[in-house]
């Protein structure tokens, strides 16, 4: 029964403090700490779960007891969880950031409790309809919260963001029901093994859609448009859960169908997959190079990065999937730390800032450099030795390009000395510097990263074939 | 063991603290951290080294392999002993630096930590055994240079010469990490040692062992990516001391003598070496010659001088291995010497030019002896240290031939020529710039190396017993070094005899090649790699702008790019699988007409939107086609979605006439008029996106289910859920977590409206003339205001044996309220209970199926569990049936029905403030 | 049926991404409206069975399958629920760009990011200025 509780928690703390905090103003500061402390607890329970599953396996409940497939079940297994602990973590952090600052918004902390209550739920998941419900209670709070502040910018950021990611979800739910209509289940297990028997001429093309409504959310080229201006007009703290926290949706989704319930039609698109990947990679960093605005570098570069994700998933396997999830996770954090860093002014700003310069750029001790060995060490895997130079090669270019763009923006903007600057709350700046001390924590000792995403990549090598 | 390298580590941390709470102390500290590092490294060699290694990661065998061996404790020694020099030194230097720069002394806080970072990696480089671990250290000695060298942040210059040094060293150093990683896979260990006994010749090793030396390569400032290093002399002098002689560039050739085992299996490899390290010799030596700036000389001495050290490694055998060890303490000590010879002199004269400087001999008698014997061991004079460092150059130049011997008389006779330019032009000839007193710890020092240097030529014994150890540890095998004068006449003495004499020529006939020299150096900055690297930065950053005027900034594009790539997606999918046999036309019934009949009704509306004109007519039409699609509902025989199909379209219809009622006329009126160009491309991609929905919904639909349905469950077990209706039962009970999730998308639509126009701050309208509507409107509003209520509970009520739910029901009581707006205006109804608390309402209506929903967990049942279970008969009163699920369902009324009136009451008011605001807004009759 | 169903499914859809091609910010709306509306028309017509509503005691000829018919009306509230936040959008974009058309307002944006490119130093300091020292002075 201790599982039964224990999976509801981190979904089930931020969701029923959202509903409570509703009825106050979020503005005043102990709103927004209760909504942080919720955030804490959920981070604390996922820490739990994700021991327990270590230990004894994948944790599972069937909402109102029900027969499994009948109602719906939670399933928390490595994979989730990682992404879950770590999405909350930058929705924590953010939060406090916010409060620092001072939260202009009545609604912003219950909104951002309903974006981790979202986002932890889709992860936790084990019914593909469910999913799509959890992932439309996050984009929904996005949405509202990408014109946090109502800048003219902003507002224009929220429709723009809004409009085309509904669309997503069009087709993202038509992809859903379309996987339905040829199982007869929700279940993600069950439609996993349905497939199998199916034929699988008409299984890819309900996975290109799928496919495609994940790379939107990611932001990968070329369906990326949307995503520069949401991310420079959203404020720090938005930007940072949207990149950060949100935009693991597109990675999870990928290696979570992909990987987990379409293995079969992942191996036949990988060629694909990974074309996509190198024209994220190379496009995102050229389009970093020469931007002026902090922010608008960090946007492009969030598009290159998530390139590195669909290469590791192109190459597929224990190796590959490995890969994608240390990536994910390290790419959350890095954004996280960039994009709150960019926001602020003062001492620490610039040192938080270079941690997650040098951990985008692949640079130890930041943990970016454990998430490039293990898309080197996915990409070395491959069978054909001129596969193996061809990505070794684009990886190499990439982190490259990555150098240039990350320190010449950081130079411009944390580096060269500007006079008059007034300093950000300490607490913020705090925030930035402890998030970016978890960077260096994961890069010095990187085990329990490598354990913990070796572990989801078995839960889909697994349960795959 | 790891005393050394605890303390080396924990002396920038260390440092930094004393500097934050007092600068002046962060200097001393570290000193005497590096002297106490020094001093355990030193202790640690003589009882016999000793390693320690632990698992790191054991996931990817990552290890702490550290082993303070022959090669280790060499280059720790260097780096804690001239970081010894070199900070005492700074103690002094560096706060006239801040001095002349305007800067606080606080700001010299981040240099002691930085170059006490350096020192550390250092310690740590040396000593790691592990590839992925020598990466770390590798990087971490990047970052402090970059810090160091980018320290005057204030000045551009300074900044930009950081940059290149970083992306030089640090993205070559990704190299270093896929050779790793290209060993790892083909032998399953990262350990140097291992791999040695593993790794045979072969393409992977010249791959992985290449990709490893080039890192070294570049970060010892070899041709051609040498030129980031002159660059590097923005750096404060003691930080150009350190990095020359005993950090970054001694780092490059630490990681060669470290890697040598695989390296020399490899005759590729040592040739290419050979190669580099004999063009760095010229460039850096010829490129010496021409330099005016102190510091620049002896940047490009230092680039001549590690390519010998290359060059001997290349040469192989016992004299190249540990030869090349030797010549890097020598060259140690006296490159540090001269380094801080030129800060010192650049402090006393504001001077840092050869031509502008000379005769300070006399002004400063101890700094010319003692420099005057640092350049004596840079130029191998005998009775110095360096004598026996060429000595075992020229000895592994004759075990290969005469070409090479050659070679090395030149180089030897070069470093003669520049390093007798650089002392010659400091304190011979006429007296240039005078100078002023300088404090003795810029002198002492220098006088402290120099001395070294000296000793060194008579004591040979630790200079000798440490290379040897070193080069044992790079060799494999035994490289017995004699470091001793012979009374017979050795051929390695003719060859320093020529080089002398060579050299001298060299210094007299200056005037005969100084122009060819400087001709080489006109061509290497027009052609060269320095050249080609700012063009490439400069190149991608005009592709990047080109690049961005591509990048699509308008939502038609960005819409557009979801659709043709996700068409081009599906239909490349198609393509690749022949789709033969997976479609099918599927039968058509008979009674199936009225169905078809009423989708056809849905196409021809939802196509008829795009030819609408008129925004009115616009939301009429989607109305139409919203309650054309609950017909084909009906016809799919789903009574539940008729409902909520019909009343959300209500509602949708309701919001969108509030939205153009928002917009003045005029702005509607205009913008129904205005052009809209793109036809084609538009029509172009929606039928694309057309054309994968059709793809994916047919394939969908003609493929037979792969199991039975998990439907077929949901009615059996319907009155387990004491329900009636299948699909009321699926919403609050078997799915009930898919309703909680909806639910609450619906109250955080209320929280997002109200937050984006519920909370303006302008002033209500009041007093302002409403629209009249006729006393007919008011008189219905006021009948059915009640019924609507008992309409809502009774299909509250009867949803789980009829058609009905908690939404619809939410939603059906609202619109009485919404009755009341039409007829009495936004004044006359916000006052109502409902409408002032409908954001209340609505979350209570939350926080009620959430707890439903979690209330199980404290009965030890699963979450959304609803009681009584299955087989126990509810209690009844009257009609109602008392169940959890009756509650669930109670709250998402609540829930809905807030919202409904709270977002028409948002709406309202934003209609009645921009009345106020502005009357034109009013809809003139027969406009709209 | 099942191509029938499709091709009403696919006109919806193609109808809806027409709209949302528009400059018009409510005909944008009216799109994701119709889109939505698709999805749910081709959730419907997905059901594996068909025949009568599915309220017990069931008749004969079988119930129409009820999970579409929930995950239906799922994705219908969840679709009016953020057509509602959009129009929400629609009339703050009014508000402060006095425009509800989408060149106009991408226009805007054109010119702030212009004006970002502006502001900030275009001099690409990051690229070393050519070498100063002029190699060696006569001596």
């Amino acid at each position: 029964m201790r599982d039964g509780v224990l999976i509801v928690l981190p979904a089930g703390i931020p969701w029923v403090l959202a509903a409570l905090l509703a009825f106050v103003d979020g503005r005043k500061r102990w709103v927004g700490l209760v909504g942080a402390a919720g955030l804490a607890a959920s981070l604390a329970s996922l820490v739990w779960l994700t021991l327990v599953v270590l230990r004894e396996g994948t944790v599972e409940t069937v909402a109102g007891g029900w027969p499994e497939g009948v109602g719906i079940s939670l399933r928390a297994d490595a994979l989730g969880v990682t992404f879950a602990a770590v999405s909350v973590t930058v929705i924590l952090a953010s939060m406090l950031y916010e409060v620092a600052l001072g939260v202009r918004w009545r609604a912003f902390p219950p909104l951002v409790l309903l974006v981790a209550a979202g986002l932890t739920g889709l992860f936790l998941t084990g019914d593909a309809f469910n999913f799509y419900v959890f992932f439309e209670i996050s984009m929904t709070a996005s949405f509202v919260l990408a014109g946090y502040r109502e800048e003219d910018y902003q507002v224009r950021a929220a429709f723009i963001f809004a409009v085309v990611n509904l669309l997503g979800s069009v087709v993202f739910l038509i992809g859903i029901a379309a996987l339905y209509s040829i199982t007869g289940s929700l279940d993600m297990a069950t439609i996993a093994s349905r497939t199998d028997s199916l034929d699988p001429r008409s299984v890819i093309v309900v996975a290109a859609v799928i496919f495609a409504a994940f790379c939107l959310k990611l932001g990968l080229f070329p369906f990326h448009f949307w995503l520069p201006a949401v991310y420079v007009g959203s404020h720090p703290p938005v930007a940072a859960i949207l990149s950060g926290a949100l935009a693991n949706i597109g990675g999870y989704g990928l290696l979570r169908f992909g990987g987990g319930i379409l293995p079969r039609e992942l191996a036949y698109g990988s060629a694909a997959v990974m074309v996509l990947g190198t024209a994220s990679i190379v496009y995102g960093a050229l389009q970093a190079i020469s931007r002026r605005d902090t922010s608008e570098v960090m946007a492009y570069s969030a598009i290159g990065q998530v390139g590195y994700i669909l290469l590791a998933l192109g190459v597929g396997g224990p190796l590959g999937f490995t890969a994608a999830v240390l990536y994910s996770v390290v790419n959350s954090l890095n954004k996280g730390v960039v994009f709150l860093a960019a926001g602020l002014r003062g001492p620490f700003v610039g040192a938080a800032f270079a941690v997650g310069a040098f951990s985008i750029a692949g640079v130890p001790p930041a943990a970016g450099f454990v998430g490039k060995i293990a898309v080197f060490k996915a990409a070395i895997a491959e069978d054909s030795a001129v596969t193996v130079a061809l990505l070794v090669v684009l990886i190499f270019v990439g982190s490259a390009l990555s150098f240039l763009y990350s320190f010449q923006v950081y130079q411009r903007r944390f580096l060269a000395p500007r006079e008059g600057e007034k300093p950000g709350p300490l607490a913020a700046r705090l925030v930035v510097l402890s998030l970016a001390g978890l960077l260096l924590a994961l890069g010095l000792w990187p085990e329990p990263l490598i354990y913990l995403s070796g572990a989801a990549a078995e839960v889909l090598t697994g349960a795959g074939g | 063991m790891l005393l050394p390298l605890a303390l080396a580590l924990m002396a920038a941390p260390a440092a930094a603290l004393f500097g934050v709470a007092r600068p002046a102390v962060a200097g001393p500290a570290g000193a005497a951290f590096a002297a106490l590092a020094f001093g355990a490294t030193l202790w640690g060699w003589l009882s016999g080294g000793g390693a320690v290694d632990v698992a790191w990661a054991p996931s990817w065998d990552l290890r702490l392999h550290l082993e303070l061996d022959g090669l280790a404790a060499l280059y720790a020694l260097l780096a804690t002993g001239v970081g010894f020099v070199v900070l005492v030194y700074s103690s002094r230097y560096l706060p006239l630096h801040l001095e002349h720069g305007g800067r606080p002394d606080s700001d010299g806080t981040s240099f002691y930590f930085f170059i006490l970072l350096f020192m550390g990696s250092m310690v740590g480089l040396a000593m790691a055994q592990d590839l992925v671990l020598i990466f770390v250290f590798w990087d971490l000695t990047a970052i402090a240079s970059y810090y160091l060298i980018g320290f005057d942040r204030h000045d551009a210059g300074s900044r930009a010469s950081a940059l290149m040094a970083l992306l030089v060293t640090g993205i070559t150093a990704v190299l270093l990490l896929i050779g790793a990683l290209l060993l790892y896979a083909a032998h399953g260990t990262f350990s140097v040692p291992e791999l040695a006994g593993l790794v045979g010749p072969g393409p992977l090793l010249n791959t992985a062992g290449g990709l490893i030396a080039v890192a070294g390569l570049a970060k010892s400032a070899q041709v051609p990516l040498h030129f980031w290093l002159p660059r590097a002399m923005a750096a404060p002098t003691p930080v150009s001391a350190y990095l020359h002689s005993a950090a970054m560039v001694a780092a490059g050739v630490l990681l060669i003598g470290r890697v040598y085992p695989l390296l020399l299996k490899s005759e590729f490899l040592l040739d290419a070496l050979l190669v580099v390290g004999i063009l760095s010799m010229a460039v850096g030596g010829v490129l010496a010659l021409t330099r005016d700036v102190l510091k620049q000389l002896l940047a490009y001495s230092t680039i001549a001088q590690y390519g010998l050290v290359v060059t001997m490694y290349g040469l192989g055998g016992p004299y190249g291995a540990g030869g090349a060890a030797f010549y890097v303490i020598a060259h140690a000590i006296a490159k540090s010497a001269l380094f801080l010879t030129a800060g010192t002199v650049t402090e006393a004269t504001g001077e840092n030019r050869l031509s502008r400087l000379g005769g300070l001999r006399k002004p400063m008698p101890l700094l010319a002896v003692a420099s005057g014997l640092a350049a004596a061991t840079l130029t191998a004079l005998p009775l110095t240290v360096g004598f026996f460092a060429d000595e075992f150059f020229f000895a592994a130049a004759l075990e290969r031939g005469p070409l090479f011997v050659v070679i090395t008389v030149v180089a030897a006779a070069t470093t003669l020529a520049y390093t007798w330019r650089f002392w010659a032009g400091l304190f011979l000839g006429e007296r240039g710039a005078a100078p002023r007193e300088v404090s003795w710890l810029l002198v002492w020092p220098v006088a402290a190396l120099g001395a070294i240097g000296l000793i060194g030529g008579f004591l040979t014994g630790p200079f000798e017993g440490l290379a040897e150890a070193a080069g044992r540890a790079s060799f494999g095998g035994s490289t017995p070094l004699d470091a001793s004068y012979h009374a017979e006449v050795l051929p390695e003495y003719l060859m320093a005899l020529g080089a002398y004499v060579l050299g001298a020529v060299l210094i007299v006939s200056r005037p005969v090649w100084s122009p060819a020299a400087l001709g080489a150096s006109r061509l290497g900055k027009a052609a060269g790699p320095e050249r080609l690297y700012r063009m490439v930065v400069h190149g991608l950053n005009v592709v990047s702008d080109g690049v961005h005027r591509l990048e699509i900034q308008n939502l038609r594009g960005r819409i557009s790019f979801v659709l043709v790539p996700t068409a081009v997606l599906v239909g490349a999918s198609v393509l690749a699988t022949p789709i033969g046999g997976v479609y099918r036309v599927g039968g058509f019934r008979a009674d199936d007409a009225p169905l078809m009949l009423a989708m056809l009704a849905v196409a021809v509306a939802s196509v008829t939107t795009a030819f609408v004109r008129r925004h009115v007519t616009l939301a009429l039409v989607l109305s139409g086609s919203g309650f054309v699609l609950a017909v084909v509902y009906a016809f799919y025989g789903a009574p539940n979605v008729v409902l909520v199909a019909v009343l959300v379209e209500t509602m949708l219809t309701l919001l969108l006439i509030s939205t153009l009622r928002l917009i003045p006329y005029r702005i509607l009126h205009r913008q129904a008029r205005l052009p809209s160009p793109g036809l084609a491309r538009k029509v172009f991609v929606s039928v694309a996106a057309g054309a994968f929905a059709f793809v994916v919904v047919w394939g969908a639909l003609s493929q037979p289910p792969a199991g039975s349905s998990v439907a077929e469950e949901h009615i059996r077990l319907t009155p387990d859920a004491h329900a009636k209706n299948v699909v009321t039962a699926t919403l609050a009970d078997f799915r009930g977590l898919d309703t909680l999730g909806e639910i609450t998308v619906v109250s955080l639509v209320l929280l997002g409206v109200g937050t984006l126009i519920g909370t303006s701050p302008a002033k209500e309208a009041t007093g302002v003339h409403q629209p009249a509507s006729r006393g007919v409107t008011r008189g219905i509003a006021r009948l059915l205001y009640l019924p609507t209520f008992v309409i809502a509970a009774a299909v509250l009520v009867k949803g789980f044996v009829q058609t009905g739910d908690g939404f619809s029901a939410g939603v059906i009581a609202a619109l009485g309220i919404v009755l009341r707006y039409m007829a009495f205006g936004h004044e006359a109804t916000r006052g109502i209970p409902a409408v002032r608390h409908a954001a209340a309402v609505s979350f209570a209506g939350l926080l009620v199926t959430l707890g439903v929903a979690a209330a199980p967990l404290l009965l030890g049942e699963p979450v959304l569990t609803h009681f009584p279970r299955a087989g126990t008969e509810p209690l009844h009163i009257g009609t109602i049936e008392v169940m959890t699920a009756v509650l669930f369902d109670f709250g998402i009324f609540l829930l809905v029905f807030g919202f409904a009136v709270g977002l028409v009451s948002y709406f309202a008011r934003s209609i009645s403030q921009r009345e106020a605001a502005d009357p034109e807004t009013l809809p003139r009759e027969g406009e709209a | 049926m099942a191509v029938y169903a499709a091709l009403v499914v696919a006109v919806v859809f193609a109808s809806g991404t027409f709209l949302l091609l528009q400059r018009d910010l409510t005909r944008v709306v009216v799109g994701i409206i119709l889109v939505s509306n698709s999805a749910v028309l081709f959730i419907i017509s997905a059901g594996l069975t068909r025949g009568a509503a599915p309220i017990l005691p069931l008749e004969d000829e079988g119930a129409s399958d009820p999970l579409v018919q929930a995950m239906a009306l799922t994705a219908l509230v969840i679709g009016f629920g953020v057509a509602a936040l959009l129009l929400a959008m629609v009339y703050r974009l009014y508000a402060t760009h006095g425009t509800i058309d989408l060149e106009e307002i991408a226009a805007a944006e054109m010119r702030e990011a212009e004006a970002l490119e502006r502001t900030d130093d275009p001099e690409r300091e990051e690229i070393p200025v050519e070498e100063q020292d002029p190699g060696d002075g006569p001596r």
